[in-house]
Order: C-alpha cells, then structure tokens, then sequence
C-alpha cells in the first residue's frame, strides 16, 4: 500500500520514477471507493478523469528541485475555501457555495505541486467534536465503526488513518484537529496561533482558530509545517516570526530535557485506561532522558466554562455574515446544535450579561495565560492527554450537551493561551485509539517535533493500521 | 442554578435572527440551562483589576502595503447570491420610506 509510506519515501519514490503520481491517486480513489461509503470521510470528492490528469501532467513536469509534496494527491477539511470547488462548512447553507477565491493554506499547498482529492466530512463550521453535528452524514471511527471518529476535522482523520491519502490540511479551535487524530491514530497539530495564515478558513472563533497540518507521523508533519507556515498579507493575525526548517531538529536528543505533567488535566473526569496509557509513554520518555515533573495550572479547572463562553460569543458574531444575501441559505439550515451555539453566545455577549460572562471569561483568559507561562518557566513542554473518554459511541455526544462540551477541557484550555500542542497515538485502551498532547511555548513546534519524533522512534503505535483495512 | 426560560430563547433568538419552533424554543431552554448551570462555576471567582485579554498574538499593526491589487469582479462576487438584481444584491428594505 504505497500511501503508508512517509512523504519523505513518497518523494523519492516519484523522484526516481518508481512509483507514478497516477500510482498514488488511482490508490486514493480505490481505497475512498472501497472504504468510503461506510465511514463518510468525504464530502465532496473531486472527478477522478480529472485527477488522473492533472497527475499526468504532474509527473511530466516534476523537476529536481521539486516539493517533498509534489504530485502527492491529499485532502483539506470542508471548512477552506477552494476557488470555485464546493465548500460547504459541513452544513446545507453553504450546500451550493463555489468561493470565488482558495484560502491561503490551499494556495501554498496546491502550489508546492499536490494534487487535491476532495473536501472532507466535519462538524458544521467546527462546532463539535465528534464529526456528528453535520449534514453530510455523520462519520464513523475506522477502528470502530460504531463509535465517533472525533471532530471537528474528522474527515481528515479518518482518510489518513485509512490511508486515502498521505496527508490533509484540518483546523483546530478548542481540540478540532487533537481530538479526531488521537481517536483515529494518527499525528496532528495545532500550530501558535498566528503561525499558519487564516484567510479562507470559514472562521468559528476568530480569536483561536489555528490552521495546521494532519498526517501519519511527526515527521510529515514537520514538512507540511515549513510549507504552510508565514506572514500572510492577507491575514492581520497571521505572524512576523520567520518560518523554521522543522524537520532539520528531528533526531536531536531531549537528554536533560523537562517535561510537566499539568496536576489539573490528570485527575478525576479522566478515563482510567486512557490516563494508564499516557502515563505509560512518560516512561518512554524518561528511557530518552529526560525528566518528568508534575506542574500547576490551577484555574485550568474552568476551563470549558471560559473557553465555551468565549468561542460561542465569537461564533454568534462570526455566523451573523450567513443572511442569505451574498451566498448561502436562510439561516433556519442551521442545525439544531449551531442554533443553540448562536443563541448561547448571542446571550453571553448581551447587555446586562456580558459583564459577567463573556467579559469576565476574557479576564479569566488573561488568568489562564499567566498560569500557563509560569508552568513553562519549569519545564521545556507539557504532556497531556487529549480527551476525557475513549472514542463515544455514536449519538451518545451529540444528544447529551454537556457531556459533549466537557470534552474540550485539555484542549480548549491549550486553544485559549494560542500555545501550539502536537497530538500523537501514544498506545490503545480496549482496542481504542489514545494519543497524548504535547504542548510547549508559543512558536515552539520545533520542540515539540523533536519530543514527538524520538518518541515515534522508540513505539509503533503510529504505523498500526485500523482492522477495517484488513491487514 | 440559572435557568434560561422559553422568553429568554425567545428575546435572543430574535436578536440573532433565528426563527425557532415551539418544540425547539423548549429543547433549547432546557439544553441550555445545564450549560449556562454549569458555567455558574466562574460565578465567585475574583477578577478585579485584571486586564481581559482579546488577542494572543503579541505583534501589532500586521499590516501590506496599500497598493491595490486586481479583487473580485462584479460576476464573481455575485456569482453565489440567489437575491440579485442588475448587478447589485438585492435584501429587504431597512430604513422605512417617510
């Protein structure tokens, strides 16, 4: 199966032409054709005719100083606009929306000579973690079909978990790209904020939202970071700070290295077999040398509170555009989950209210960051897991509202400060995928590479595949 | 704990310009409620004399040049409005006539 090999493989491999990107993409489409149907991975999927032909041309024109991506076909989340290519946001306001421009990731992406498969399955304009809340039907978790598959970027996660294509573009807000690659088993990052331009992401919360890369190891990762990374003109948020080789650090020792345990994220809530598991990598950890230390994030305890009433007030703003004037649907499309999101953050922000519950969640942030920066001063990164629970079954999420927003509490938090956090599988619990966070300083993924490299040097649970591939 | 009541839903879902069903003005109440209870947990936390934070990226001013650049033209901006008329987008009056 030639997309289980690393991009860095893939490239070679198409740089000594044995293997063709025409290979690659009839790979992509027989593996959505054979799987797709019962996992619902893909909203949008582009006309394979098309494809093959843009994959001729691609290994026509391959030169030497081509991309490591060139002429690799991949998938991006339904929430970026690709220029007059459908995109939906995962909800039927946008049912018939051809964007008139392609988001800058998709730019750089597309330009670095990758070829585009399709627009992937999400939960509508990323409210939710569970890839239920769309109306694309909900997706299913390739380990176990019964169960979620994470979200929102839960269509990215489960083509690379099935190996449809080597690597995807997800975005991530308060877990959105951490969530889905810890319960499909692959690797994924959410970058600093301001690390990766945000123009033609469909927004959710304006002052969170992270663009970042999905894939099948850290290191891919570290290649698509370089690529997509950098000051966007079009993008005030986007920053100054100039772009690294990630991948040059990979294989750098942590000897000495100190990494903190956040007391708040390891008690009661979490699932027993989940935290066993995670605690069984800081071992590996220590084997690589370095040193394990439990730190304090007190007001991290209110963490979904802060970080719900802040992403929903932002979210009621952002979602005031769709008035069916200039594009999209009447506003009763809506689901019935992102209804109750406007409204929650219609009244947070509301006279009378807003004082004590959007204004005050935003000290509250002010609280967090400083909590955050403190515990950093001890330690080069923090280990954390992802979720509370193991994958839900289906429905269980999206018919209990507080259960399902008390999933967020390890990332969200993270989201809040703008800190980047790799998520990677850090072993299984009952058959189940479970990965770890490893979060470090602003504009520090280089490290957080390094850790999650070495890491993926000493364990495997990365290359395991889901049973539905039968191997 | 705080209840948020069918008139509240009502008042603000008018406010965000969401028409509701009865059926769904009681769910979202309900539903509601036990998220708005559980965020009464910030209720007596202190924070006076502390600055709210709106933005985490610590530059300022990330701006380009002003040189304008070939945008959209009229055919692709009104290209997805099903609401046009001779080139312009068409919504319902706001202001009244006097």
């Amino acid at each position: 199966m030639l997309i289980d090999k690393s991009i860095k493989e893939l490239s070679s491999l198409l740089k000594k032409k044995e293997i063709s990107s025409i290979d690659l993409v009839r790979e992509s489409y027989s593996q959505i054709e054979k799987l797709d149907n019962k996992l619902h991975s893909f909203i949008t999927i582009r006309d394979k005719k098309e494809t093959l032909k843009e994959a001729e041309v691609k290994d026509k024109e391959r030169k030497d100083e081509s991309s490591i991506i060139y002429g690799l076909p991949f998938s991006i989340k339904d929430a970026y606009c690709t220029k007059n290519f459908r995109t939906t946001a995962g909800n039927k306001i946008l049912d018939d929306f051809y964007p008139p421009y392609s988001a800058t990731v998709y730019k750089k992406i597309i330009n670095s000579g990758s070829i585009l498969i399709g627009k992937n399955n999400m939960d509508a304009w990323g409210h939710g973690g569970s890839t239920e809340n769309t109306d694309y039907q909900p997706a299913h978790n390739p380990w176990d079909l019964t169960r979620i598959p994470g979200g929102s970027s839960g269509g990215p996660a489960i083509a690379i978990s099935t190996r449809m294509v080597p690597f995807s573009i997800g975005e991530d807000t308060g877990g959105s790209i951490r969530n889905p690659s810890s319960m499909c088993n692959i690797s994924g990052l959410k970058v600093t904020y301001g690390r990766v331009s945000r123009l033609g992401n469909i927004a959710y919360a304006s002052s969170l939202d992270s663009v970042g890369p999905m894939a099948k190891s850290v290191e891919d990762l570290s290649f698509l970071l370089e690529i997509i990374s950098g000051k966007d003109n079009y993008d005030s948020t986007s920053s100054r700070k100039q772009v690294e080789n990630y991948n040059q650090i990979l294989g750098e020792p942590i000897k000495g290295k100190i990494i903190g345990l956040p007391k708040e994220f390891f008690r009661k809530g979490l699932d027993l077999k989940a935290k066993g598991t995670i605690l069984k990598a800081t071992k590996i950890f220590e084997k690589l040398g370095a040193k394990i230390i439990e730190v304090n994030l007190p007001h991290f305890i209110y963490g979904v509170s802060i970080y719900y009433l802040i992403v929903l007030s932002e979210t009621s703003s952002n979602l005031g555009r769709y008035d069916s004037f200039r594009y999209g649907g009447e506003r009763e499309l809506f689901s019935d989950e992102t209804k109750k999101r406007i409204i929650l953050g219609t009244y947070a922000l509301s006279a009378g209210y807003s004082d004590k519950l959007y204004k005050k969640a935003q000290k509250l942030r002010t609280v967090l960051i400083e909590e955050y920066e403190n515990a950093l001063k001890k330690c080069n990164v923090l280990l954390a897991p992802v979720n509370p629970s193991l994958p839900s079954k289906i429905g269980e999420l999206i018919n209990d509202p507080l259960k399902n927003i008390l999933e967020d509490l390890y990332t969200g938090t993270i989201s809040l400060v703008g800190a980047p956090s790799l998520s990677i599988p850090a072993g299984f619990a009952e058959g189940l995928p479970v990965g770890m966070q490893i979060i470090g300083k602003k504009f520090g993924e280089a490290e957080l590479f390094q850790f999650g490299y070495l890491y993926q040097q000493e364990t495997d649970w990365h290359k395991r595949l889901p049973p539905i591939l039968g191997k | 704990m705080t209840k948020i009541s069918t008139d509240t839903v009502k008042v603000i879902s008018k406010l965000a310009k969401l028409k509701l069903t009865e059926e769904q003005i009681n769910k979202f109440a309900l539903d509601l409620s036990s998220i708005v209870g559980q965020m009464e947990e910030i209720k007596n936390l202190d924070v006076k004399n502390i600055a709210e934070t709106a933005r985490v990226i610590d530059e300022e001013n990330i701006l380009r040049e002003d040189i304008i650049t070939p945008s959209f033209n009229q055919e692709q901006a009104l290209k997805n409005s099903k609401s046009i008329h001779n080139g312009y987008f068409l919504v319902p009056q706001i202001l009244k006539d006097d």
